[in-house]
């Protein structure tokens, strides 16, 4: 299968500048520092294939959705970017913003997080589902209202709903959360994106709710044949949904692995802990907590809370390295 | 790792730079532009102020001192003199403090008095917000100035009165905006919180609440300054001053009544006209200022 | 001391001709001091309100919240005072549970100057509160914005030991958090909870938390409280 995005060394950092901080911390000591990096993402680098599910897994602040947002370009003006993102061989990040507007929606699209946020409550359904047509200049003056409408109706029955054209005049405040979120999973996949971008989308969500957006997600996989980068911190989420999931920590993929292999035998101490975490597996916690991205310590970024670290843990930094389809960024893994 | 060509692109802002494209119309170059505007702002009020605090600098005589009267420009009067012979630039030199005064103080008392209304109704809700806000609903709608007239027409003229009146008259938009904000905040874990370990009603309303109202208030009550210059001008200029003490609205109003516009001395009615625009105009620009930063408390790095 | 609910139902928007809708209709269940409830259900069902109602942040319809043996209701003011501080909560969300204008060393001391505490004994208070807590000293110096979720819910709860409660309702302690960090906040909840014989009554709408942490288990749904595990 051939590669559909490819991102290299991708670092994206974070400038606090001046007057923000004078904001933030006003009559304040002034030697807290005043430049603040925050590096985000460092040297990171994946890539997903036509059709596939990649999963990216992590703890809130591991830079997880900075990624998500980088590839749509979507970050706020004080981030920096460097390194490529590669969507079949054209780099997204040297392109205008013009050419970069015409890409969102019909190649790349996302879901966010919180549906019934994402969802303007003025206008109904029917008007928000045919805004994708119209921003991307799919109909002929002519025949503008028929085709648009049905094919609205076509999406929303592609994700579940029997008599499509009754939803198309509700507003999003009479409908449940389960429903605008199918809403904008119909909405995000109307033009047929090569690659869906859902970010945290079971954040939030009843238990109920998650499973109802599971059976979505894994419907619109058979029948769309699209590639989707699923960002979640949900294990078992991931694990039912990813043909690949890559576990990231303080700003780097530590993990790369086959769903099976790396919930059954996870590489990684970090992994291992995290999976250890979990409800079924009687909640151990890692001890510490995660390093501040704008100061990670030196070496292994684990290496403070890595139980089977070694000297060379602490001055080196591991490579990700690559074996048989998985890799892993851990000196004592084979 | 391959190191590829590395190249840093600055991400801009999306929905300017969607305006700059498609209507051709770089909004930034604007806002750098009203940045300095109310810069500008800042300077001129505090150029007002400074001629309110130390008048007798900057004026040539005192206000009082007579000299021939209805005289034009001249290098000894720079902006000539009334029908009493009063240097009309000592008179708008020291109306600033008195307009300034008028302005500040009413605002203070409408700021005061829609805090408490606003923090009490929205804090306390039931029947408290509901007579309180009932009560603001009253208030908001008595036309303002013929009420004031009629007060003016029946109370002695004096500034005093005049700065009662006007800051017993325009709390209530204050009042609304902190009562709404107040309903936010109660709602929040950190009120629910100091509410269940036993802090009084007080201490939450002063320490956690009204901290976080500022931001609202600032704007507010310099609008409320601005606007209460302006009243005070109308009414001064319809002859419900004190005329003791000249503000920029009575000198208006003698320039109108003494037979300037007739005359046409247009240095007599024109700088105090333009005083009142450019004060209550810095004024309003340095609200405005405010109202642009607000929240910068909870804001952190977004790293996610 | 115990704490008890008794027949406690909560409608809303009911008044004078209108009956309102009944959230729930005449639970009961008891608290014991170093034990843990467990109260589940899904979302939407009243756990929130049981839970406030239990702290006495609201009142119920009908029924009472009894403190060995009287009500809320009907308490004097002296006596609500020392209820106030034996029976606290602690809230979902984390990043809302400290007023975002104040360091946390002001949140702290604030509730240290409400105890009547020295000032010379608040600083040795808060650094033994923070050893409990597992956190360095710090934090006190940071706005709450500039602390993760995790180092904040510790905070909240250390904040609420400096009280000695009793009882603390725990509303979706950690459903706002990372499992790693959840792991970590119900390790913590359990030491302190041996340390110093506190009865919590857990509200979650996970069930493995639930069942984790709970000697006794109810589940709220359609306005019912059923007993699961007893």
């Amino acid at each position: 299968m051939n590669t559909l995005l490819e991102i290299k060394d991708l670092i994206v950092s974070f400038q606090e500048n001046e007057t923000e901080n004078k904001n933030k911390n006003k009559n304040e000591d002034k030697n807290e520092d005043k430049n603040e990096t925050v590096t985000a993402v460092s040297c990171l680098s994946f890539s997903i294939r036509e059709k596939e599910t990649l999963a990216l897994v992590g703890e809130t602040g591991c830079g997880k959705s900075v990624v998500a947002h980088a590839i749509m370009r979507l970050l706020p003006p004080e981030s920096r970017v460097k390194g490529a993102i590669e969507f079949r061989g054209k780099n997204l990040l040297e392109m205008s913003e013009k050419e970069m507007a015409k890409f969102r929606g019909k190649e790349i699209s996302i879901i966010f997080q919180n549906p019934s946020l994402a969802l303007n409550p003025v206008y109904s359904i029917g008007h928000q589902l045919a805004e994708p047509f119209r921003i991307h200049g799919q109909e002929k003056k002519k025949e503008k209202g028929n085709t648009t409408l049905s094919k609205v109706s076509g999406a929303l029955k592609r994700v579940g709903f029997s008599n499509p054209h009754e939803y198309l005049g509700y507003y999003p405040s009479w409908c449940s959360g389960g429903m605008n979120q199918r809403f904008l999973i119909a909405a995000s996949t109307m033009l047929d994106p090569a690659l869906l971008i859902a970010d945290e989308p079971s954040k939030g969500l009843d238990r109920d709710r998650v499973s109802e957006l599971e059976n979505e997600l894994k419907n619109l996989k058979e029948k769309n044949e699209n590639a989707l980068l699923l960002i979640s911190h949900d294990l078992g989420f991931v694990r039912r949904l990813a043909d690949r999931v890559a576990v990231m920590y303080a700003g780097e993929i530590i993990e790369i692995a086959g769903p099976s292999s790396l919930f059954e035998s996870p590489r990684h101490p970090y992994t291992r802990g995290l999976l250890n975490s979990l409800p079924e597996n009687g909640f151990v916690p890692i001890p510490g907590s995660s390093p501040p991205l704008s100061n990670p310590p030196a070496g292994c970024r684990f290496h403070p809370r890595c139980r089977i670290k070694e000297k060379r843990c602490m001055q080196e930094h591991p490579e990700l390295k690559e074996s048989n389809g998985s890799a892993v960024r851990c000196f004592l893994c084979p | 790792m391959m190191q590829k060509e590395i190249y840093i692109q600055e991400s801009p802002r999306q929905w300017k730079d969607f305006i700059a494209h498609y209507l051709n119309l770089d909004i930034r170059k604007y806002e750098k532009a009203f940045k300095k505007f109310n810069r500008g702002g800042l300077f001129l009020f505090f150029f007002f102020l400074i001629l309110a605090l130390f008048p007798s600098l900057f004026a040539p005589y005192p206000p009082t001192e007579r000299f021939v009267s209805y005289e034009p420009p001249s290098v000894a009067h720079l902006l000539g003199t009334n029908d009493i012979g009063n240097d009309i630039l000592s008179e708008l030199v020291y109306g600033a403090r008195i307009s300034m005064m008028v302005g500040f103080a009413s605002a203070c008392i409408s700021t005061l008095i829609g805090l408490m209304i606003g923090l009490c109704s929205g804090y306390f809700r039931g029947t408290m917000d509901e007579l309180l806000m009932g009560f603001t609903d009253v208030v908001l709608i008595i036309p303002k100035i013929p009420l004031i007239i009629i007060i003016g027409a029946f109370l002695h003229p004096s500034i005093w009165t005049l700065i009662l009146v006007l800051g017993l008259l325009s709390w209530e938009s204050i009042a609304r905006v902190v009562r709404s904000k107040t309903l936010q905040i109660r709602e929040a874990g950190y009120v629910k919180s100091a509410q269940c370990m036993g802090f009084s009603s007080f201490h939450i309303m002063a320490s956690d609440i009204f901290p976080n109202l500022i931001h609202v208030l600032l704007p507010k009550f310099m609008l409320a300054t601005a606007s209460a210059m302006i009243s005070e001008a109308s009414l001064s200029f319809l002859g419900l001053g004190d005329i003791n003490m000249k503000s920029w609205g009575i000198m208006l109003s003698f320039a109108f009544s003494r037979g300037g516009f007739i005359r046409d001395m247009w240095w007599w009615y024109i700088p105090p006209g333009v005083c009142i625009t450019l004060c209550v105009m810095s004024i309003a620009l340095i609200g405005f200022g405010f109202e642009g930063k607000d929240e910068n408390g909870k804001r952190g790095v977004d790293a996610e | 001391m115990s704490l008890k609910a008794e027949n406690i139902s909560k409608r809303y928007g009911s008044g004078l001709l209108r009956e309102g809708k009944c959230i729930f209709r005449e639970v009961s269940f008891e608290l014991e001091p170093g034990k843990t409830f467990g109260l589940m259900g899904p979302s939407g069902e009243g756990k929130s309100t049981l839970g406030r109602i239990i702290a006495g942040l609201e009142s119920p319809t009908d029924g009472a919240v009894l403190l060995n043996g009287n009500p809320l209701s009907g308490m004097k003011k002296a006596e609500y005072a020392a209820f106030r501080h034996r029976v606290q909560m602690m809230f979902q969300d984390p990043t809302d549970s400290f007023n975002p204008r104040k360091r946390i060393e002001h949140s702290i001391s604030e509730v240290l100057k409400l105890l009547n505490n020295q000032e010379t004994k608040r600083l040795q208070i808060t650094k033994e509160m923070l050893k409990t807590i597992g956190l360095p000293e710090e934090v006190l110096a940071r706005y709450p914005a500039q602390l993760s979720g995790g180092q904040l819910q510790r905070l909240a709860l250390g904040r609420i030991l400096l009280l000695e409660p009793e009882y603390i309702v725990l509303d979706e302690p950690t459903s706002a958090l990372d499992v790693s960090v959840q792991a970590q906040i119900l390790h913590l909840l359990k030491k302190v909870q041996e340390e110093q014989g506190i009865g919590y009554l857990l509200i979650s709408h996970d069930e493995a938390v639930i069942r984790f942490m709970s000697e006794r288990i109810g589940m709220l749904k359609k306005g019912k409280l059923d007993m699961i595990r007893t």
